[in-house]
This record gives structure tokens, C-alpha cells and sequence, in this order.
């Protein structure tokens, strides 16, 4: 048995916090665990990717190699996008359809793709997952940060491997209790956005 | 016994193996992705630990340490060794008193770099041992086991990692300390004293402990064959173990080393004599590679896998099984993300600023070497840690008829750019040095140094008075300005490329990151907006350009106000007001 798991996001979305969670989970849970990122300027809003790999054997590479991923966590479109190579043929996405535009964007020396055509690259991979607004549904619930909670409990929806409750569990585990109550309905609505879609 | 296993990075278990190993001093200076070696020592109250100016006196600070009888580390990223390469060079004649080891964290690929130097060649060079970890496990262990070599052999050893070990967590068993005493320490001018008289002994007494050192390689047990496939025969080393081993798997068999230089030969004769066919799989230059055809001994190399960037599992698979990933590249070019000033950074008005002025603008290693990217694009050179003064020193002289403006932070003032400094005022030079003063190490993550008061450990202390150490240096013309209030940087800017002397102005606003923790009210923008665009110009990701107008991000607004200065219509106002 193995899985593994690819979280790709913008520096400052909660990416790593969301890789800890189900890594610490996984270890807790007895299995051999790796996990890498690359986030050398990662909080100076840039792209960042996160690698989570669980097996019940010896893991060698902490990097996913590329078409093995079983899960892709795209926090954001373009981000998704940028690194859709790595998922499996069989593996599945869960997309936040919330652009957070890039400097050059904004200024327009690049195009930042339309929804769209976003879609239309995944799909022409032949690969199968799930669009949500989670940013939109953190905004609903009182805080955009919560947008990587919300994600984190679509990805329980999908993903059997960790007990949802045990990775709820090691979140909270990990963040000051003034936030629990917040994260525990961020984390549902997740798992509701994505059993809505099943 | 019950173990106890966590999930560490390479770096965490550098500190928990240096904290288990009985380690009494570690010094380093911030770097990515080395940073956090130190930060995690730091909570060790058994480890003496600081953060030193920079690496050559980090590794000097160590390096006592070790003479007065302690074990001690030192850790640097790949470019801080060059910096820390003076007195290591003569700490490989003298030998240790306590074990020492330095931490050389590399970063194939530059995730956060400016070169891709592979530091074991300064092993090599520096004539010390080598070890190469190629998990957070070994990263642990190869502590405990490099201190032991340091000792045995009377030599500095380098525990080499790169970003993926370093960056990368695994399951570590975790042990408890060892405490050892200090060793004797006796005065000892033939071995500590490096004039000629000395050095020429020490010299030959190093080929003698090199020479015992090598025969020791073969016997290490890091060193030692793995698997047992039929198809491929592999000679690696570090994070290019894991990587063979992903993409081979249980076809091939492996010689892995983790002692690196010098190299175990009769290890690898054996290896290759019982192989028709041996490949050389490392990441970065050939460095085992050449060492192993200098044996006179026939290896497939670089003539295959590549020495530029990160090595991957995908890589060796196409080169060795001519396998492909599959998935069809991307249609388009898709737009990149570098990393931007955050909002809020008190660099942007300042490079803002600087761009009115027409002059020639060096820059230095820090966050402020974003301020290249567009739209600032205000930097036009940036070299290594100091470089900005002295480059623009050399640019002032060759081409007075041009203003000359260099621009480096605190941390790296003090790190390299004060003897610049110094140059510039001797040698009179005409030229303006802009110290962007955010009173922390911002890049690396908030590491504290001379000039913030703080120790590593958070104890208060004196702090180095930046104004006063630019006047003891000679400057005469020195103005302090607040990096948000766009008019007095801008004053000031002026008139230090005027006054026809060495200037320097300090642009004083703590990092963004920390200030941010304060809850400043955020901006809006009002129906007074022309859609002019001219805040866009700061490059603030927090400023959204929407169709026929401008919009802030309230989650990424800090309120720093910068973008209030540069609207002329007055349509960015307090939230709410």
C-alpha cells in the first residue's frame, strides 16, 4: 500500500500547516512517512508545493515523482495547473476555483488563464475530480484563512486512507484553541462541498 | 527498549543528532536551507548557541570552542562556506580538540540561491571528511558518527546535505544525550599556531590522518552494498540514493556511500569488478564520478545523467529504462509565480523612490533582491552577501559622471558590507549607500543579529548602533528616514546624491511579517479612482487589478499606507472612513 499526496498552492494559503496535519496523522497511524516542500520564498507569495508519502514500507524519494500522485489539493487554479503532471491517470483533484492573480498579471505583462482554459488542460489529461469555492465558503464562514481547513476536509471526503476524525484531531492538535471552533465547521463544510458533488 | 520515532526534517535532526551527541557550541549564520539547524538547537539550554555576524566567524567561534575541548558545530548554506573558507582550510592542518563538524546545506536547482556551488568538492579541497546523509535518519546519526571520525582522526569533518535533506521530514528514532566532559585542553603552539615553522609539519601529519582516514572509508559502515538486482549496478551517494532507488527499485544493486572523500577505493574496485556495467548516479558535478576514473576504474556518468538542477526519480527512469512520465506537456506557457515583496514590505516605497532618481542602483542577498522583478525592476546588480558597495564602488570610479546608489539591508550590512563601507570612505569614492534597515534577518524567516538587540535565545542585549558605525567609518553625510513616509526618503535620496561625498541613508520599518502580527487597518479604494494605475506600479499584491478599476485585498492589506502616497486622486482611504 502506498499514497501519495500533492498540495499546491501560493505562499501564505496554509499549504504546509494542511501537509503537517495528515503527515503527523499518518505517523500516529503507523505508517512509514516523507514529506518535502518547496518553499524557499514560499512566504514572500510565491508558488508553493507540497509533497506528502505514506506507505507500509520504505519510502525513498520525499518527492512525488511525476504521474504518481494519487491526490492533487490545488489551492488555487493556476497552482493546480502548474503542477497537474503529477497526478496519476487514476488519481483524483480537488480544486479551490479562487484565482489569487500574479504581480505580473495584475500588471498585465502575463494572461492569467481563464477558468475555462484551466479546465479544458485538465480535462484533456482525461483526469476526473472536484471544483469547489473554498475560499468563497471561508469567506462565508468569517475567515478567508480558513480556506485551508476547508480543503483539508474535501480531501477527507475523497481520500479513505487517514480517518477524517484523526486528521481533524491533529490540526486542531497543532493550532491555538481560540481557533478550534472555527476550524472544526471549516473542516466539515469541506467534507459537505465535496459529498454534495458524489 | 521502546523507541520513540518523530517525524523530522533534515535540519531538526541535524540539531536533535547534535543534541544527542553531546555538542556544547553551535554558530551559524541564517541561509536557506540551512536556517533552521540553529533555530532548533537553540532550544537546547545544554548547547551554547549563536548567531554569528557571519560564517567565517562562525566557524572561528566553533572552531575555539573545539580547541578549548568542546564539541561544536557549524552551519552555513553552500555560498556561507566561501565565506567561512579561510579559516577552514587551516583548521584541516591544525586538527581539533573536540569533534567539529560543519554543515554545508546545498541547494541544487537554486530553489533560494544564487549559484549551485556542490560544496563536496570543498571537502576535497579543504582536505577533511565527507559525509553525505541521504535521509533525516542518517542526518541524525552521521552527527554522532562524524564527531567520532573529527576525534578519531584529528581532522574537521562537513556533513553535506542539499535542500531535500535538509527540507525534506522522515521518521527519526530519537535518543537521549550523551554528556560529555570537555576534553583536556593544553596550550599547544605546534598544532594550533599556523606559522610557516608549524604549517610545514602539520601538513605532512594531515596526509598521514587523511591516509588513515581512507583506509577507515572502507570499512564505514554508511559505505556498504545494497540490494541484490541483476540489471543495473549503481554507485550513489545523498538524496541521489533515494532517488536511484525509486526509479530501479529492486533491479538494480547498490553501492551506497555516505562517506564521500576520502573515497572507500577498495569498496568501489570490488563493486566495479563484480559488475560488467556500473553506473555513477549523483546529483549536481561528477564528483565521485572523477575520483573513481582517476582509480583508473570505468563508470557511466555524466555522459548520461545530467549536472544542472535537481536530480529525479523520472530522470533516471528515462535515461536507464527509457521510460517517460506519460502525461503530455502543458499546452501553453503558463504564467510563473515568483516570489514579490509582501504587502506592507518597507523596501517597495524606497525602490519606488529610487527609480526617480536616474542613477546606477547595486543590491545585495535579501528580500530587496525582489525589487529586480517588475514592475520595480530597480536593481541591476546582485552578486553575493556585500557585493552592493563594493560593486558600486568600482561602477562610481570607472564612471563618475553617473550617480551611484547601492542598497543592502541590515543583516547583510553587517554580515559583509561594513568593510565595503570602509573602502568607499578611504578610497574616496562618490556613491549613496542605502541601508534598507528592517532590524532582522527578513528573508530567512526573522533570525535575529548584532543590531536587534536579541540573542538567538531571545536574551536582551546591546545592539549595534548603525549610524554610529557608518560615522566611525568616516561617512560624514548620514540621514535616518522612515521607509514609509515616501517625501522624506525621497529628500533624503536627493540630497545624498548631491552632496558630492559618501552618504549614507538609513530607511528605518520593521519587516512586514512582523508588523503584520500588529493588526494595522487596512486600505480601500474609493469612487474616487481614475483607474490610472499608478499604485500598481509598487507592485503590491495586495493592489488587484479588476476590470476598469482597482481593488485592495483586505486579507493581504497591511496598511502600511505606501499606496496612499503615490494615488493622486486621493482614492485609497482607511476602511471604513
Amino acid at each position: 500500500m502506498k499514497f501519495d499526496l500533492v498540495i499546491a498552492g501560493v505562499g501564505g494559503q496554509g499549504n504546509i500547516v494542511a501537509s503537517q496535519a495528515i503527515a503527523q496523522c499518518a505517523m500516529d497511524a503507523g505508517f512509514t512517512v516523507v514529506n518535502t516542500e518547496t518553499k524557499g520564498a514560499a512566504q514572500r507569495g510565491g508558488s508553493v508545493l507540497s509533497h506528502v508519502r505514506l506507505a507500509d514500507r520504505e519510502i525513498y524519494s520525499p518527492v512525488v515523482p511525476h504521474g504518481q500522485a494519487d491526490v492533487l489539493l490545488g489551492f488555487e487554479p493556476l497552482e493546480a495547473l502548474r503542477y497537474i503532471n503529477i497526478l496519476s491517470k487514476g488519481g483524483k483533484y480537488i480544486i479551490n476555483m479562487a484565482p489569487v492573480p500574479t504581480i505580473l498579471a495584475n500588471m498585465g505583462i502575463d494572461t492569467y488563464p481563464s477558468e475555462q482554459e484551466i479546465l479544458s488542460e485538465v480535462a484533456a489529461r482525461g483526469l476526473t475530480g472536484y471544483r469547489i469555492n473554498a475560499t468563497q465558503a471561508a469567506k462565508e464562514l468569517g475567515n478567508v484563512l480558513l480556506t485551508n481547513v476547508i480543503m483539508l476536509g474535501a480531501f477527507t471526503a475523497i481520500a479513505d486512507i487517514l480517518p477524517a476524525e484523526a486528521i481533524l484531531h491533529k490540526l486542531l492538535s497543532m493550532v491555538d484553541p481560540k481557533f478550534h471552533e472555527a476550524d472544526i465547521r471549516a473542516f466539515r463544510r469541506g467534507r459537505e462541498m465535496i459529498a454534495a458533488q458524489l | 527498549m521502546f523507541s520513540i520515532k518523530r517525524l523530522l526534517s533534515g535540519n531538526e535532526a541535524i540539531a536533535r543528532g547534535a543534541y544527542e551527541a553531546g555538542v556544547r557550541a553551535a554558530c551559524a549564520y541564517p541561509g536557506t536551507p540551512s536556517t533552521e539547524i540553529l533555530e532548533n538547537m537553540a532550544q537546547y539550554d545544554e548547547i551554547y548557541c549563536e548567531w554569528a555576524p557571519n560564517e567565517k566567524v562562525a566557524v572561528e567561534v566553533a572552531q575555539g570552542a573545539s580547541i578549548a575541548g568542546a564539541r561544536a558545530i557549524a552551519a552555513m548554506k553552500h555560498v556561507g562556506v566561501n565565506v567561512a573558507a579561510d579559516p577552514m582550510f587551516s583548521f584541516a592542518y591544525t586538527g581539533v580538540n573536540g569533534g567539529f563538524i560543519l554543515v554545508s546545506a546545498d541547494d541544487p536547482g537554486m530553489h533560494s540561491s544564487q549559484n549551485e556551488q556542490d560544496n563536496r568538492y570543498y571537502a576535497k579541497f579543504m582536505k577533511i571528511a565527507l559525509l553525505e546523509p541521504s535521509d533525516s535518519q542518517e542526518a541524525k546519526d552521521f552527527v554522532a558518527a562524524g564527531l567520532e571520525i573529527s576525534e578519531t582522526f584529528d581532522m574537521p569533518v562537513m556533513l553535506r546535505t542539499t535542500t531535500r535533506i535538509s527540507h525534506s521530514k522522515g521518521l527519526v528514532e530519537m535518543g537521549e544525550r550523551c554528556e560529555l566532559p570537555l576534553k583536556n585542553y593544553e596550550k599547544n603552539v605546534a598544532k594550533y599556531v599556523v606559522i610557516p615553522a608549524n604549517a610545514r609539519k602539520l601538513r605532512l601529519s594531515l596526509e598521514e590522518r587523511l591516509g588513515r582516514l581512507a583506509e577507515y572509508a572502507n570499512t564505514f559502515p554508511g559505505n556498504r552494498v545494497e540490494g541484490n538486482g541483476a540489471e543495473f549496478a549503481v554507485i550513489t551517494s545523498g538524496i541521489a540514493y533515494q532517488y536511484a532507488r525509486e526509479a530501479l527499485g529492486d533491479r538494480a544493486t547498490y553501492l551506497k556511500l555516505s562517506l564521500t572523500f576520502p573515497l572507500p577505493d577498495t569498496l568501489i574496485r570490488e563493486f566495479i569488478a563484480a559488475h560488467p556495467v556500473v553506473y555513477v548516479i549523483e546529483e549536481g558535478e561528477p564528483f565521485l564520478e572523477e575520483q573513481i576514473k582517476a582509480l583508473g576504474l570505468k563508470v557511466i556518468g555524466k555522459e548520461l545523467f545530467p549536472r544542472i538542477g535537481e536530480l529525479s526519480a523520472a530522470i533516471i527512469r528515462q535515461k536507464l529504462l527509457g521510460e517517460n512520465a506519460g502525461n503530455p506537456a502543458l499546452a501553453s506557457d503558463i504564467p510563473v509565480r515568483p516570489p514579490v515583496l509582501c504587502p506592507g514590505c518597507p523596501h517597495r516605497g524606497v525602490f519606488y523612490i529610487i527609480n526617480k532618481l536616474g542613477a546606477i542602483v547595486t543590491s545585495d542577498i535579501g528580500c530587496y533582491s525582489l525589487g529586480v522583478l517588475p514592475p520595480l525592476s530597480a536593481v541591476e546588480t546582485c552578486v553575493c552577501m556585500g557585493a552592493s558597495i563594493g560593486n558600486a564602488m568600482g561602477i562610481a570610479k570607472m564612471r563618475p559622471d553617473k550617480k551611484v546608489v547601492a542598497t543592502i539591508g541590515d543583516s547583510t550590512f553587517l554580515h559583509s558590507g561594513v568593510t565595503g563601507l570602509m573602502d568607499v570612505v578611504y578610497n574616496k569614492g562618490i556613491l549613496t549607500l542605502v541601508i534598507l534597515d528592517n532590524s532582522i534577518t527578513g528573508m530567512t524567516g526573522h533570525q535575529h543579529h548584532p543590531g536587534t538587540g536579541f540573542t538567538i535565545k531571545g536574551e536582551p542585549v546591546r545592539q549595534v548602533n548603525l549610524e554610529a558605525l557608518v560615522r566611525a567609518c568616516g561617512v560624514e553625510k548620514v540621514w535616518i528616514v522612515n521607509a514609509m513616509d515616501l517625501d522624506e526618503v525621497e529628500k533624503a535620496l536627493r540630497a545624498a546624491l548631491n552632496c558630492g561625498e559618501p552618504a549614507v541613508v538609513i530607511t528605518r520599518q520593521p519587516c512586514a511579517l512582523i508588523e503584520k502580527e500588529k493588526h494595522r487597518t487596512g486600505y480601500i479604494v474609493n469612487e474616487q479612482c481614475k483607474y490610472c494605475k499608478m499604485c500598481l506600479k509598487l507592485g503590491c499584491p495586495a493592489l488587484e487589478n479588476k476590470p476598469g478599476k482597482v481593488s485592495i485585498n483586505e486579507a493581504l492589506c497591511n496598511g502600511c499606507g505606501v499606496c496612499v502616497q503615490v494615488c493622486k486622486f486621493s482614492a485609497i482611504g482607511k476602511a471604513g472612513i
